[in-house]
Protein backbone atom coordinates (compact mmCIF):
# COMPACT_ATOMS: atom_id res chain seq x y z
CA UNK A 1 0.00 0.00 0.00
CA UNK A 2 2.52 2.46 0.97
CA UNK A 3 5.01 1.55 -2.24
CA UNK A 4 1.79 2.25 -3.97
CA UNK A 5 1.32 5.39 -3.00
CA UNK A 6 3.37 7.15 -5.67
CA UNK A 7 1.78 5.97 -8.11
CA UNK A 8 -1.34 7.05 -7.17
CA UNK A 9 -0.35 10.32 -6.98
CA UNK A 10 1.26 9.87 -10.21
CA UNK A 11 -1.70 8.96 -11.86
CA UNK A 12 -4.06 11.63 -9.90
CA UNK A 13 -1.75 14.17 -11.30
CA UNK A 14 -1.47 12.85 -14.62
CA UNK A 15 -5.61 12.76 -14.59
CA UNK A 16 -5.28 16.48 -13.28
CA UNK A 17 -3.44 17.77 -16.05
CA UNK A 18 -5.24 15.66 -18.90
CA UNK A 19 -8.23 17.48 -17.83
CA UNK A 20 -7.24 20.70 -16.81
CA UNK A 21 -10.40 22.62 -17.99
CA UNK A 22 -12.49 19.97 -15.25
CA UNK A 23 -9.70 20.46 -12.23
CA UNK A 24 -10.46 24.58 -13.19
CA UNK A 25 -14.31 24.39 -13.52
CA UNK A 26 -14.38 22.12 -9.93
CA UNK A 27 -11.60 24.23 -8.50
CA UNK A 28 -13.77 26.98 -9.38
CA UNK A 29 -17.27 25.88 -7.87
CA UNK A 30 -15.27 24.99 -4.48
CA UNK A 31 -13.97 28.56 -4.70
CA UNK A 32 -17.36 30.21 -4.29
CA UNK A 33 -18.53 28.21 -1.81
CA UNK A 34 -15.78 27.95 0.67
CA UNK A 35 -15.72 32.08 0.18
CA UNK A 36 -18.88 32.37 1.75
CA UNK A 37 -18.01 29.96 4.45
CA UNK A 38 -14.90 32.26 5.11
CA UNK A 39 -17.24 35.47 5.11
CA UNK A 40 -20.16 33.17 7.49
CA UNK A 41 -17.79 32.24 9.61
CA UNK A 42 -16.28 36.12 9.85
CA UNK A 43 -19.73 37.36 10.15
CA UNK A 44 -20.47 34.74 12.17
CA UNK A 45 -17.62 34.90 15.17
CA UNK A 46 -18.29 39.11 14.91
CA UNK A 47 -22.17 38.46 15.47
CA UNK A 48 -21.11 36.62 18.72
CA UNK A 49 -18.77 38.17 20.08
CA UNK A 50 -21.00 42.26 19.82
CA UNK A 51 -23.96 40.02 21.01
CA UNK A 52 -22.04 38.87 24.23
CA UNK A 53 -20.73 42.06 24.58
CA UNK A 54 -24.19 43.54 24.44
CA UNK A 55 -25.73 40.91 27.09
CA UNK A 56 -22.77 41.81 29.28
CA UNK A 57 -23.56 45.20 29.50
CA UNK A 58 -27.91 45.28 29.89
CA UNK A 59 -28.57 45.05 33.26
CA UNK A 60 -31.90 45.44 34.57
CA UNK A 61 -32.52 48.25 37.14
CA UNK A 62 -34.86 47.86 39.87
CA UNK A 63 -36.38 50.31 42.16
CA UNK A 64 -37.79 49.91 45.78
CA UNK A 65 -41.17 51.19 46.85
CA UNK A 66 -41.04 53.53 49.55
CA UNK A 67 -42.99 51.11 51.89
CA UNK A 68 -40.47 48.77 51.50
CA UNK A 69 -37.02 49.87 53.07
CA UNK A 70 -36.47 48.60 56.18
CA UNK A 71 -33.50 46.01 55.99
CA UNK A 72 -35.69 42.41 56.15
CA UNK A 73 -38.07 43.77 53.66
CA UNK A 74 -35.07 44.67 51.74
CA UNK A 75 -33.47 40.98 51.84
CA UNK A 76 -36.55 39.32 51.11
CA UNK A 77 -37.01 41.45 47.72
CA UNK A 78 -33.52 40.16 47.26
CA UNK A 79 -34.29 36.44 47.57
CA UNK A 80 -37.52 36.92 45.87
CA UNK A 81 -35.81 38.42 42.80
CA UNK A 82 -32.85 35.75 42.94
CA UNK A 83 -35.23 32.69 42.95
CA UNK A 84 -36.13 33.88 39.19
CA UNK A 85 -35.12 31.15 36.65
CA UNK A 86 -32.47 33.12 34.50
CA UNK A 87 -30.65 35.47 37.06
CA UNK A 88 -27.23 35.74 37.35
CA UNK A 89 -26.71 38.26 39.77
CA UNK A 90 -28.75 40.54 42.05
CA UNK A 91 -26.66 43.65 43.16
CA UNK A 92 -28.79 45.98 46.27
CA UNK A 93 -27.58 49.67 45.15
CA UNK A 94 -28.64 52.07 48.07
CA UNK A 95 -29.91 55.21 47.89
CA UNK A 96 -26.48 56.89 48.57
CA UNK A 97 -25.18 54.75 45.88
CA UNK A 98 -27.30 55.77 43.45
CA UNK A 99 -27.01 59.55 43.74
CA UNK A 100 -23.29 58.37 43.20
CA UNK A 101 -23.81 57.02 40.08
CA UNK A 102 -26.60 59.42 38.93
CA UNK A 103 -23.55 62.20 39.91
CA UNK A 104 -20.89 60.16 37.76
CA UNK A 105 -23.22 59.98 35.27
CA UNK A 106 -23.72 63.68 34.91
CA UNK A 107 -19.94 63.89 35.01
CA UNK A 108 -18.76 67.68 35.96
CA UNK A 109 -22.36 68.56 36.31
CA UNK A 110 -23.63 65.70 38.37
CA UNK A 111 -21.94 68.24 41.58
CA UNK A 112 -25.26 70.04 41.72
CA UNK A 113 -27.33 66.83 43.26
CA UNK A 114 -24.76 66.71 45.95
CA UNK A 115 -26.98 68.89 48.00
CA UNK A 116 -29.48 65.88 47.61
CA UNK A 117 -27.42 63.57 50.18
CA UNK A 118 -28.93 62.50 53.12
CA UNK A 119 -32.24 62.28 54.32
CA UNK A 120 -33.57 64.38 51.62
CA UNK A 121 -32.47 62.53 49.10
CA UNK A 122 -35.31 61.65 46.56
CA UNK A 123 -34.10 58.24 44.91
CA UNK A 124 -34.77 54.66 46.23
CA UNK A 125 -32.97 52.16 47.40
CA UNK A 126 -32.57 49.49 43.82
CA UNK A 127 -31.43 46.59 42.81
CA UNK A 128 -28.85 46.20 40.08
CA UNK A 129 -30.20 42.64 38.23
CA UNK A 130 -28.02 40.80 35.77
CA UNK A 131 -29.03 37.67 33.33
CA UNK A 132 -27.84 34.97 32.16
CA UNK A 133 -28.79 35.33 29.00
CA UNK A 134 -30.00 38.76 27.09
CA UNK A 135 -32.80 36.96 25.49
CA UNK A 136 -34.44 36.16 29.11
CA UNK A 137 -34.16 39.67 29.79
CA UNK A 138 -37.78 41.00 29.29
CA UNK A 139 -39.36 37.68 30.67
CA UNK A 140 -36.92 38.29 33.82
CA UNK A 141 -38.10 42.01 34.35
CA UNK A 142 -41.64 41.10 33.62
CA UNK A 143 -41.50 38.69 36.61
CA UNK A 144 -39.56 41.00 39.03
CA UNK A 145 -42.52 43.82 37.93
CA UNK A 146 -45.09 41.53 39.51
CA UNK A 147 -43.18 41.46 42.89
CA UNK A 148 -44.88 43.08 46.05
CA UNK A 149 -42.44 46.09 46.97
CA UNK A 150 -41.21 46.55 43.22
CA UNK A 151 -41.82 50.19 42.23
CA UNK A 152 -40.07 50.62 38.50
CA UNK A 153 -38.65 48.17 36.65
CA UNK A 154 -36.22 49.41 33.69
CA UNK A 155 -33.77 47.66 32.06
CA UNK A 156 -31.26 48.53 28.59
CA UNK A 157 -34.33 49.09 26.25
CA UNK A 158 -36.57 46.80 23.80
CA UNK A 159 -33.86 47.95 21.19
CA UNK A 160 -31.24 46.29 22.16
CA UNK A 161 -33.30 43.27 22.57
CA UNK A 162 -34.44 43.51 19.23
CA UNK A 163 -31.34 43.81 18.00
CA UNK A 164 -30.17 40.99 19.80
CA UNK A 165 -32.63 39.20 18.13
CA UNK A 166 -32.15 39.86 14.91
CA UNK A 167 -28.17 39.19 14.92
CA UNK A 168 -29.41 35.59 16.01
CA UNK A 169 -31.54 34.94 13.45
CA UNK A 170 -28.62 36.13 11.10
CA UNK A 171 -27.09 33.64 12.44
CA UNK A 172 -29.05 30.93 12.26
CA UNK A 173 -30.00 31.39 8.33
CA UNK A 174 -26.16 31.53 8.06
CA UNK A 175 -26.22 27.86 9.14
CA UNK A 176 -28.56 26.75 7.02
CA UNK A 177 -26.99 28.58 3.54
CA UNK A 178 -23.36 27.26 4.43
CA UNK A 179 -24.65 23.67 4.86
CA UNK A 180 -26.99 24.54 1.41
CA UNK A 181 -24.04 25.84 0.02
CA UNK A 182 -21.36 22.82 0.72
CA UNK A 183 -24.17 20.38 -0.68
CA UNK A 184 -24.07 22.33 -4.01
CA UNK A 185 -20.38 22.25 -4.29
CA UNK A 186 -20.32 18.49 -3.60
CA UNK A 187 -22.72 18.30 -6.20
CA UNK A 188 -21.02 20.53 -8.85
CA UNK A 189 -17.77 18.87 -8.41
CA UNK A 190 -19.49 14.97 -8.29
CA UNK A 191 -20.85 16.52 -11.64
CA UNK A 192 -18.32 17.65 -13.22
CA UNK A 193 -15.91 14.98 -11.94
CA UNK A 194 -18.18 12.57 -13.78
CA UNK A 195 -18.15 13.59 -16.75
CA UNK A 196 -13.59 12.92 -17.04
CA UNK A 197 -14.74 9.98 -15.46
CA UNK A 198 -18.10 9.00 -18.07
CA UNK A 199 -15.04 9.06 -20.51
CA UNK A 200 -12.88 6.70 -18.44
CA UNK A 201 -15.76 4.03 -18.37
CA UNK A 202 -14.11 1.71 -20.65
CA UNK A 203 -10.55 2.18 -18.37
CA UNK A 204 -11.66 1.46 -15.05
CA UNK A 205 -14.06 -2.08 -16.82
CA UNK A 206 -10.45 -2.90 -18.06
CA UNK A 207 -8.75 -2.15 -15.20
CA UNK A 208 -11.23 -4.32 -13.22
CA UNK A 209 -11.12 -7.13 -15.85
CA UNK A 210 -6.84 -7.22 -15.22
CA UNK A 211 -8.14 -7.59 -11.21
CA UNK A 212 -7.45 -4.21 -10.02
CA UNK A 213 -9.77 -3.55 -7.17
CA UNK A 214 -12.24 -1.09 -6.29
CA UNK A 215 -10.00 0.76 -3.93
CA UNK A 216 -7.08 0.89 -6.05
CA UNK A 217 -9.14 2.02 -8.97
CA UNK A 218 -10.58 4.68 -6.49
CA UNK A 219 -7.48 6.14 -5.16
CA UNK A 220 -5.94 8.09 -7.54
CA UNK A 221 -9.41 10.17 -8.04
CA UNK A 222 -9.37 10.67 -4.76
CA UNK A 223 -6.30 12.04 -4.87
CA UNK A 224 -7.69 14.09 -7.65
CA UNK A 225 -10.55 15.22 -5.74
CA UNK A 226 -8.38 16.42 -2.46
CA UNK A 227 -6.07 17.91 -4.87
CA UNK A 228 -8.88 20.29 -6.90
CA UNK A 229 -10.23 21.01 -3.16
CA UNK A 230 -6.33 22.29 -2.06
CA UNK A 231 -6.56 24.19 -5.14
CA UNK A 232 -10.01 25.39 -4.62
CA UNK A 233 -9.25 26.48 -1.46
CA UNK A 234 -6.36 29.37 -2.36
CA UNK A 235 -8.82 31.98 -3.71
CA UNK A 236 -11.08 32.05 -0.58
CA UNK A 237 -8.09 31.54 2.15
CA UNK A 238 -6.62 34.61 0.33
CA UNK A 239 -9.59 36.64 0.24
CA UNK A 240 -11.26 36.24 3.44
CA UNK A 241 -7.84 36.54 5.11
CA UNK A 242 -6.52 39.54 3.13
CA UNK A 243 -9.79 41.19 3.20
CA UNK A 244 -9.90 41.09 7.19
CA UNK A 245 -7.03 42.03 7.75
CA UNK A 246 -7.72 45.36 5.58
CA UNK A 247 -11.14 45.41 7.14
CA UNK A 248 -9.97 45.54 10.85
CA UNK A 249 -6.91 47.95 9.40
CA UNK A 250 -9.18 50.11 7.40
CA UNK A 251 -11.76 50.67 10.49
CA UNK A 252 -9.06 50.24 13.60
CA UNK A 253 -10.74 47.27 15.06
CA UNK A 254 -14.19 48.76 15.43
CA UNK A 255 -17.44 48.77 13.96
CA UNK A 256 -19.81 51.85 14.02
CA UNK A 257 -19.33 52.76 17.44
CA UNK A 258 -17.17 51.16 20.58
CA UNK A 259 -19.47 49.49 21.23
CA UNK A 260 -19.12 46.76 18.45
CA UNK A 261 -15.68 45.41 18.66
CA UNK A 262 -14.29 43.68 16.00
CA UNK A 263 -12.86 40.06 16.74
CA UNK A 264 -8.89 40.41 16.23
CA UNK A 265 -7.77 38.96 13.23
CA UNK A 266 -5.57 36.23 15.14
CA UNK A 267 -5.45 33.71 15.50
CA UNK A 268 -9.08 33.68 14.21
CA UNK A 269 -7.78 33.70 10.68
CA UNK A 270 -5.24 30.43 11.30
CA UNK A 271 -8.58 28.49 12.16
CA UNK A 272 -10.56 29.80 9.23
CA UNK A 273 -7.72 28.56 6.75
CA UNK A 274 -6.94 25.69 8.19
CA UNK A 275 -10.56 24.74 8.39
CA UNK A 276 -11.10 25.72 4.54
CA UNK A 277 -8.44 24.00 3.64
CA UNK A 278 -9.66 20.61 5.14
CA UNK A 279 -13.37 21.06 4.37
CA UNK A 280 -12.23 21.69 0.92
CA UNK A 281 -10.36 18.34 0.57
CA UNK A 282 -13.62 16.87 2.32
CA UNK A 283 -16.23 18.24 -0.15
CA UNK A 284 -12.99 17.43 -3.36
CA UNK A 285 -12.75 13.51 -2.29
CA UNK A 286 -16.86 13.11 -1.50
CA UNK A 287 -17.45 14.70 -5.20
CA UNK A 288 -14.98 11.99 -6.53
CA UNK A 289 -15.67 9.17 -4.45
CA UNK A 290 -19.77 9.54 -5.38
CA UNK A 291 -18.77 10.10 -9.26
CA UNK A 292 -15.95 7.13 -9.36
CA UNK A 293 -18.33 4.57 -7.32
CA UNK A 294 -21.59 4.89 -9.41
CA UNK A 295 -18.75 3.93 -12.64
CA UNK A 296 -17.60 1.01 -10.64
CA UNK A 297 -20.65 -0.31 -10.77
CA UNK A 298 -21.44 0.16 -14.46
CA UNK A 299 -20.37 -3.11 -15.03
CA UNK A 300 -19.43 -5.94 -12.74
CA UNK B 1 -9.89 -25.20 -13.35
CA UNK B 2 -11.09 -27.87 -11.60
CA UNK B 3 -15.29 -29.65 -11.72
CA UNK B 4 -16.75 -26.19 -13.42
CA UNK B 5 -20.30 -27.99 -13.58
CA UNK B 6 -23.42 -25.96 -14.11
CA UNK B 7 -26.41 -25.81 -14.84
CA UNK B 8 -28.36 -22.24 -15.63
CA UNK B 9 -30.50 -20.32 -16.88
CA UNK B 10 -30.70 -16.21 -17.31
CA UNK B 11 -33.09 -14.20 -18.57
CA UNK B 12 -34.54 -14.20 -22.55
CA UNK B 13 -31.87 -15.69 -24.75
CA UNK B 14 -30.42 -17.85 -21.83
CA UNK B 15 -27.92 -21.11 -21.61
CA UNK B 16 -30.22 -24.01 -20.52
CA UNK B 17 -28.89 -26.58 -18.26
CA UNK B 18 -25.24 -26.53 -18.88
CA UNK B 19 -23.33 -29.57 -17.26
CA UNK B 20 -19.65 -28.79 -18.54
CA UNK B 21 -16.08 -29.83 -16.71
CA UNK B 22 -13.02 -28.59 -18.23
CA UNK B 23 -9.74 -30.05 -16.29
CA UNK B 24 -6.55 -28.03 -15.67
CA UNK B 25 -3.99 -27.87 -19.09
CA UNK B 26 -6.80 -28.68 -21.81
CA UNK B 27 -7.17 -26.61 -25.05
CA UNK B 28 -10.88 -26.33 -25.68
CA UNK B 29 -13.00 -24.61 -28.24
CA UNK B 30 -16.40 -23.21 -27.71
CA UNK B 31 -18.23 -22.79 -31.30
CA UNK B 32 -21.26 -21.92 -32.44
CA UNK B 33 -23.77 -19.18 -34.22
CA UNK B 34 -23.94 -15.78 -33.29
CA UNK B 35 -27.12 -15.83 -30.25
CA UNK B 36 -25.95 -19.54 -29.28
CA UNK B 37 -24.81 -18.20 -26.04
CA UNK B 38 -20.96 -18.36 -25.81
CA UNK B 39 -20.84 -15.00 -24.40
CA UNK B 40 -23.08 -15.62 -22.19
CA UNK B 41 -21.01 -18.65 -21.34
CA UNK B 42 -17.86 -15.99 -20.69
CA UNK B 43 -19.63 -14.15 -19.05
CA UNK B 44 -20.78 -16.28 -16.47
CA UNK B 45 -16.86 -17.56 -16.28
CA UNK B 46 -15.50 -14.34 -15.67
CA UNK B 47 -17.96 -12.72 -13.37
CA UNK B 48 -19.61 -10.11 -15.14
CA UNK B 49 -22.95 -11.98 -14.87
CA UNK B 50 -24.48 -14.23 -12.44
CA UNK B 51 -26.01 -17.34 -12.89
CA UNK B 52 -29.61 -17.37 -12.41
CA UNK B 53 -29.53 -20.65 -11.49
CA UNK B 54 -26.47 -23.46 -10.96
CA UNK B 55 -23.29 -23.38 -9.47
CA UNK B 56 -20.35 -21.91 -11.75
CA UNK B 57 -17.06 -22.85 -10.43
CA UNK B 58 -13.56 -21.80 -11.47
CA UNK B 59 -10.26 -23.04 -9.32
CA UNK B 60 -12.74 -23.79 -6.43
CA UNK B 61 -14.26 -20.30 -6.46
CA UNK B 62 -17.95 -20.20 -6.39
CA UNK B 63 -18.47 -17.08 -8.89
CA UNK B 64 -21.86 -16.56 -8.73
CA UNK B 65 -21.37 -15.90 -4.99
CA UNK B 66 -18.93 -13.20 -5.44
CA UNK B 67 -19.56 -9.48 -4.15
CA UNK B 68 -18.97 -6.88 -6.61
CA UNK B 69 -15.81 -5.63 -4.87
CA UNK B 70 -14.15 -9.55 -4.82
CA UNK B 71 -14.84 -9.86 -8.28
CA UNK B 72 -11.37 -8.19 -9.29
CA UNK B 73 -9.58 -9.95 -6.89
CA UNK B 74 -11.06 -13.23 -8.52
CA UNK B 75 -10.14 -12.20 -11.98
CA UNK B 76 -6.22 -12.57 -11.07
CA UNK B 77 -7.13 -16.30 -11.48
CA UNK B 78 -7.95 -16.00 -14.78
CA UNK B 79 -6.89 -14.33 -17.90
CA UNK B 80 -9.22 -12.66 -20.47
CA UNK B 81 -8.37 -11.87 -24.01
CA UNK B 82 -11.28 -10.21 -26.04
CA UNK B 83 -12.29 -9.69 -29.73
CA UNK B 84 -11.93 -5.76 -29.62
CA UNK B 85 -8.30 -6.12 -27.01
CA UNK B 86 -9.33 -3.78 -24.40
CA UNK B 87 -6.29 -2.38 -24.13
CA UNK B 88 -5.00 1.22 -21.75
CA UNK B 89 -5.27 3.30 -24.70
CA UNK B 90 -3.18 5.68 -23.10
CA UNK B 91 -0.38 3.31 -21.74
CA UNK B 92 2.55 1.88 -24.09
CA UNK B 93 2.44 -1.93 -24.61
CA UNK B 94 4.80 -2.50 -21.51
CA UNK B 95 3.04 -0.77 -19.32
CA UNK B 96 -0.37 -2.16 -20.44
CA UNK B 97 1.18 -5.54 -19.23
CA UNK B 98 2.63 -4.05 -16.63
CA UNK B 99 -0.24 -2.70 -15.45
CA UNK B 100 -1.69 -6.36 -14.76
CA UNK B 101 1.18 -6.82 -12.68
CA UNK B 102 1.19 -3.38 -10.22
CA UNK B 103 -2.36 -4.49 -9.45
CA UNK B 104 -1.68 -7.50 -8.06
CA UNK B 105 1.31 -5.95 -5.74
CA UNK B 106 4.39 -7.93 -7.45
CA UNK B 107 7.25 -6.16 -6.63
CA UNK B 108 8.83 -3.64 -9.48
CA UNK B 109 11.91 -5.66 -10.75
CA UNK B 110 10.09 -9.20 -10.79
CA UNK B 111 6.91 -7.60 -12.44
CA UNK B 112 9.58 -5.78 -15.19
CA UNK B 113 11.05 -8.67 -15.84
CA UNK B 114 7.68 -10.90 -16.20
CA UNK B 115 6.89 -8.17 -18.39
CA UNK B 116 9.59 -8.39 -20.26
CA UNK B 117 9.33 -12.46 -20.57
CA UNK B 118 5.53 -12.22 -21.65
CA UNK B 119 6.35 -9.51 -24.58
CA UNK B 120 9.01 -12.03 -25.79
CA UNK B 121 6.34 -15.47 -25.81
CA UNK B 122 4.09 -13.05 -27.79
CA UNK B 123 6.50 -11.94 -30.08
CA UNK B 124 6.56 -8.16 -29.41
CA UNK B 125 9.63 -6.97 -27.56
CA UNK B 126 10.70 -4.65 -30.15
CA UNK B 127 6.86 -2.55 -30.02
CA UNK B 128 7.21 -2.70 -26.04
CA UNK B 129 7.56 1.28 -25.81
CA UNK B 130 4.51 1.61 -28.61
CA UNK B 131 0.97 2.63 -28.25
CA UNK B 132 -1.65 0.31 -29.16
CA UNK B 133 -2.89 3.06 -31.91
CA UNK B 134 0.45 2.48 -33.70
CA UNK B 135 -0.11 -1.20 -33.40
CA UNK B 136 -1.86 -3.89 -36.10
CA UNK B 137 -4.26 -5.48 -34.58
CA UNK B 138 -2.91 -8.59 -34.35
CA UNK B 139 0.08 -7.14 -32.34
CA UNK B 140 -2.67 -5.31 -30.15
CA UNK B 141 -4.06 -8.78 -29.54
CA UNK B 142 -0.85 -10.31 -28.81
CA UNK B 143 -0.38 -7.44 -26.35
CA UNK B 144 -3.98 -7.85 -24.73
CA UNK B 145 -2.78 -11.66 -24.42
CA UNK B 146 0.37 -11.00 -23.15
CA UNK B 147 -1.39 -9.22 -20.81
CA UNK B 148 -4.29 -11.47 -19.91
CA UNK B 149 -1.31 -14.22 -19.27
CA UNK B 150 1.27 -12.27 -17.75
CA UNK B 151 0.29 -13.40 -13.47
CA UNK B 152 0.00 -16.58 -14.59
CA UNK B 153 -3.39 -17.25 -14.62
CA UNK B 154 -4.47 -20.88 -14.16
CA UNK B 155 -7.42 -20.42 -17.49
CA UNK B 156 -7.14 -18.24 -20.10
CA UNK B 157 -10.38 -17.53 -21.62
CA UNK B 158 -10.31 -15.80 -25.50
CA UNK B 159 -13.79 -14.04 -26.42
CA UNK B 160 -13.11 -13.99 -30.53
CA UNK B 161 -9.57 -13.28 -30.56
CA UNK B 162 -8.93 -13.29 -34.15
CA UNK B 163 -12.55 -12.22 -34.71
CA UNK B 164 -11.11 -9.01 -36.20
CA UNK B 165 -8.27 -10.57 -37.89
CA UNK B 166 -7.34 -11.79 -41.21
CA UNK B 167 -6.18 -15.72 -41.57
CA UNK B 168 -2.82 -15.28 -41.47
CA UNK B 169 -2.76 -13.23 -38.18
CA UNK B 170 -5.84 -15.48 -37.02
CA UNK B 171 -3.28 -19.01 -37.40
CA UNK B 172 -0.54 -16.58 -35.41
CA UNK B 173 -2.72 -16.18 -32.82
CA UNK B 174 -3.51 -19.68 -32.05
CA UNK B 175 -0.63 -20.75 -32.64
CA UNK B 176 0.54 -18.57 -30.06
CA UNK B 177 -2.21 -19.83 -27.97
CA UNK B 178 -1.14 -23.47 -28.03
CA UNK B 179 2.25 -22.24 -27.04
CA UNK B 180 0.72 -20.97 -23.84
CA UNK B 181 -1.00 -23.61 -23.15
CA UNK B 182 2.11 -26.11 -23.53
CA UNK B 183 4.83 -23.50 -22.36
CA UNK B 184 3.05 -22.11 -19.07
CA UNK B 185 0.43 -25.09 -18.76
CA UNK B 186 -2.41 -22.55 -19.10
CA UNK B 187 -5.83 -23.99 -18.93
CA UNK B 188 -7.56 -22.22 -22.57
CA UNK B 189 -10.87 -21.52 -23.41
CA UNK B 190 -11.31 -20.04 -26.60
CA UNK B 191 -14.93 -18.94 -28.27
CA UNK B 192 -15.15 -18.30 -32.02
CA UNK B 193 -17.37 -19.21 -34.64
CA UNK B 194 -14.34 -19.47 -37.18
CA UNK B 195 -14.77 -23.06 -38.12
CA UNK B 196 -11.60 -23.19 -40.57
CA UNK B 197 -9.41 -22.72 -36.97
CA UNK B 198 -11.18 -25.46 -34.99
CA UNK B 199 -10.70 -27.40 -38.51
CA UNK B 200 -7.20 -26.30 -38.86
CA UNK B 201 -5.85 -27.12 -35.15
CA UNK B 202 -8.19 -29.67 -33.85
CA UNK B 203 -8.71 -29.45 -30.25
CA UNK B 204 -11.82 -30.30 -28.13
CA UNK B 205 -14.48 -29.18 -28.93
CA UNK B 206 -17.80 -27.79 -27.69
CA UNK B 207 -20.45 -26.83 -29.87
CA UNK B 208 -23.48 -24.29 -28.27
CA UNK B 209 -26.37 -23.81 -30.41
CA UNK B 210 -29.78 -21.72 -28.70
CA UNK B 211 -28.30 -22.23 -25.37
CA UNK B 212 -27.82 -25.87 -25.56
CA UNK B 213 -24.65 -27.95 -25.62
CA UNK B 214 -25.11 -30.12 -29.20
CA UNK B 215 -21.57 -31.61 -28.94
CA UNK B 216 -18.52 -32.00 -27.08
CA UNK B 217 -15.98 -33.67 -29.07
CA UNK B 218 -12.50 -34.20 -27.46
CA UNK B 219 -11.44 -35.37 -30.86
CA UNK B 220 -12.15 -31.67 -32.70
CA UNK B 221 -12.99 -31.10 -36.11
CA UNK B 222 -16.02 -30.27 -38.14
CA UNK B 223 -18.75 -29.33 -37.21
CA UNK B 224 -21.65 -28.72 -39.08
CA UNK B 225 -22.40 -24.84 -39.50
CA UNK B 226 -26.00 -23.84 -40.21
Amino acid sequence: MIRRIGRHFREAFHGLIRHGAMTLSSAAAISLALLFVGIFILISQNIRDITYSIEESVQIHVKIDRNYETQDQINILQIQITEIPGIKEVIFSSKDQELDSLIESFGEDGQIFESYRGDSNPLRHAFLVDVIDGNLIERVALSIERIAGVETVRYGGAKTVELMNVLDSVRNWGYILVIGLIVIAVFLISNTIKLSIASRRDEIAIMRTVGAKNGFIRMPFLIEGMVIGILGSIMPIGITVGGYFYLYELLGGFLISQMFVLHPPLPLLYYIGTALVILAMIVGMMGSFVSVTKHLRWKR
Amino acid sequence: MRNVSKTYQNGVNALYNINLTIEQGEFVYIIGPTGSGKSTLIKLLDGEEIPSKGLVEVVGINIGKLRHSKVPVYRRNIGVVFQDFKLLEKKTVFENVYFALEVINMPKLKARQRVREVLQLVGLSEKANSYPHELSGGQQQRTAIARAIANRPKLLICDEPTGNLDPQKSNDIIQLLEKINEEEKTTILMVTHDVNIVNQFRRRTIALQEGHIVADLSEGGYIRND
